[in-house]
């Protein structure tokens, strides 16, 4: 048991101080402040443990199931926090008395535990109260919660804080597992020398929260994360110096530590500088994504006042209009729906890089939608002397989408393929392969070369046919729609076999 | 004749609306002012209330809370901007918008047409 009495204190000292430190770092962020308070109380808890196997008195094993209860509950409040998961002041209220509720009466004597036989680290042997149960089954719903907001989240956002609660998915998953290994499914087996790895384990949740802080910037306290570390080493060296067996060891052990320092201090110099670096990074684009979101609502309204002043004149309020000037109209209004698009296609493009893009889900006929698409393009492909087919199965099951985005993105694929073809024409068509959805549009055109097709779904970049026909788009239309379908939970992408082979578009949707 | 409330505080759009609604044979109340647009709501009781969500001084949203505080709960409100923000647009559904229209994707022809469905 030697090593677990290291790794437990150690981990709720690790615990304190990140949340110390996190807190300290912006206390006027919820997320910071709930955090914080978590990180606390979870030291408090893996201390109400470790105090379990010094002492083993009723006192401590009421204190760590007091404890145990308010860590998930303070858990949960971060982590909707984190996940941007708004609950009324009245369901806070609710749950938070509830946990206070089973807070205090741990305390009081057989509700919760009813009496203790024997007391070790981490664990006892007794008697459970009638209120155990309704504590567990409160621990539990946080529990499940918590995963249910973190799934939700990880559905909902794209981007960096994907990443984030991606990371912080994997830590509660390996602390919920340990944790019901060591406690639940091992004692079934009559093997109950691990349960005190309970509460250190919520050092797995520790570890994958700091990697998406350090890697992901969450709490923007990477550096202090290493500080930590630089510190523990340090003490533990230090440590190592009074306890050497002879002079001589501690000799080594003494220039280790000063080697050690020496480093510590660069490698904490080096986190510092590369994360200030970072944040400089950061703030610019972050400055150009914003500038471009507030230029595009600005541009919107004179967009706005030229598209109506020009449909009205040509719907005839304001009197005749000539065939000859009405062509002429008709070309400005045109160009002025491009300069619309290209707004639009903007804004959705800041709107992913600031993880705000959001899909209004409802269950729609995707035939209607990809036969309004074909009928709006119609005249456009007889213009160029381009047949347009439409292909679908019998039956097409309603599905889950956001009607007007992927409307957007199949008119995108549609129109593309009809500017980039010159002879030929451009088939679309509906088909379902086990439980997934495609719509695919082929068409006979120019064709792509591996390197475009690599490119040709990221931010700002086009096929070089695109440079040679095409340059309203700004290769974002693409871009945008890769953004769209992945919210979706689905694919796309493109086949072509070469240059001047055609291409074809797959978009991939589950069938929900 | 039917009424139209136009909340907008565009001048130029404001006026473009109010000219397309007028021949169309609505009798169209603008102002930019969310007070003053209550009081119009209150007073003349339109038919339905085109509302624009980003406003100098109160938004759109916290003029949809109002007229829920003062009682007006029947006329129809479409809401109309260029700001698409997800947010704000679920905010104003919750209050009970029929639609949230970007006005850069519609003509007014085209405007008209939807507030006809909710005029019937």
């Amino acid at each position: 048991m030697e090593i677990l009495e290291i790794v437990i204190p150690i981990a709720a000292i690790c615990n304190f101080f990140l949340g110390f430190f996190v807190f300290l770092k912006d206390p006027s962020k919820r997320l910071n402040r709930f955090f914080g308070i978590s990180c606390f109380l979870a030291a408090l808890w893996i201390f109400t443990n470790f105090m379990m196997g010094i002492q083993q008195t009723l006192f401590w094993v009421k204190s760590a199931s007091a404890f145990g209860v308010l860590l998930p509950l303070t858990a949960l409040l971060w982590i909707l926090e984190l996940c941007e998961k708004k609950i009324t002041k009245r369901q806070l209220e609710i749950i938070s008395s509830l946990g206070l509720f089973f807070f205090f009466i741990s305390y009081i004597d057989d509700l919760v535990i009813a009496n203790v036989r024997k007391v070790y680290l981490g664990g006892f042997e007794g008697e459970t109260g009638p209120l155990f149960i309704p504590f567990w089954i409160y621990i539990l719903s946080l529990l499940i919660l918590i995963v249910y907001t973190l799934i939700s989240g990880y559905r909902k956002f794209v981007g960096i804080k994907k990443l984030q609660i991606s990371y912080v998915i994997i830590g509660v998953i390996l602390y919920i597992g340990t944790v019901s290994i060591v406690s639940f499914i091992l004692p079934l087996f009559g093997i109950e020398k691990f349960t005190p790895l309970d509460s250190p384990s919520s050092l797995f949740l520790l570890f994958f929260t700091a990697l998406a802080i350090t890697r992901y910037h969450l709490f923007g306290i990477e550096v202090i994360l290493t500080e930590i570390l630089v510190g523990v080493i340090g003490i533990l060296l230090l440590v190592q110096i009074f306890v050497a067996p002879s002079t001589l060891w501690k000799i080594v052990n003494g220039g280790i530590f000063v080697l050690f320092c020496i480093f510590g201090y660069l490698l904490i110099r080096g986190v510092f500088r590369e994360i200030r670096r970072r944040e400089e990074v950061e703030r610019i684009s972050r400055a150009k994504t914003e500038f471009i979101s507030i230029t595009s609502h600005q541009l919107r309204t004179p967009l706005t006042v030229v598209k109506g002043y020009l449909s009205m004149i040509l719907e005839g309020v304001y009197g005749e209009v000539s065939e000859k000037l009405k062509k002429v109209l008709e070309n400005i209004y045109l160009a002025n729906e491009r300069l619309i698009k290209l707004v639009n296609s903007f804004l959705n493009v800041s709107k992913i890089e600031l993880g705000k893009l959001e899909l209004e889900l409802e269950r729609a006929d995707i035939v209607e939608i990809v036969e309004s698409v074909v009928k709006e393009m119609e005249i456009a492909a007889k213009e160029k002397n381009l047949y347009l087919k439409f292909e679908k199965p019998k039956e097409v099951p309603k599905i889950l989408i956001d009607k007007e985005k992927i409307r957007e993105i199949v008119l995108n694929l549609v129109d593309n393929a009809i500017k980039y073809t010159q002879e030929g024409g451009v088939e679309v068509k509906l088909q379902i392969l086990n439980n997934r959805l495609q719509i695919v549009v082929a068409d006979t055109g120019e064709g792509l070369t591996k390197e475009e097709k690599e490119k040709l779904f990221e931010s700002f970049s086009r096929g070089s046919a695109g440079q040679k026909y095409w340059v309203e788009g700004a290769g974002i239309g693409l871009y945008v729609a890769k953004k769209i379908v992945e919210l979706h939970q689905g694919k796309i992408w493109v086949e072509s076999e070469g240059k001047g082979k055609g291409s074809k578009f797959y978009v991939e949707l589950p069938i929900t | 004749m039917k009424k139209i409330l136009i909340i907008e505080d565009e001048v130029i759009l404001a006026e473009m609306y109010k000219e397309k609604l007028e021949k169309e044979g609505f009798e169209v109340f603008a102002t930019s002012e969310i007070g003053e647009g209550i009081e119009i709501a209150k007073k003349e009781k339109p038919d339905l209330i085109l509302l624009d969500i980003l406003l100098p001084r109160e938004n759109g949203v916290s003029f949809l809370e109002k007229i829920k505080k003062e009682g007006i709960k029947d006329i129809p409100v479409v809401a109309f901007s260029n700001y698409d923000d997800p947010g704000t647009k679920k905010r104003a559904f919750e209050l009970g918008v029929k639609e949230y229209l970007i006005k850069t994707n519609y003509t007014p022809g085209e405007i008209v047409e939807k507030i006809k469905n909710y005029l019937k």
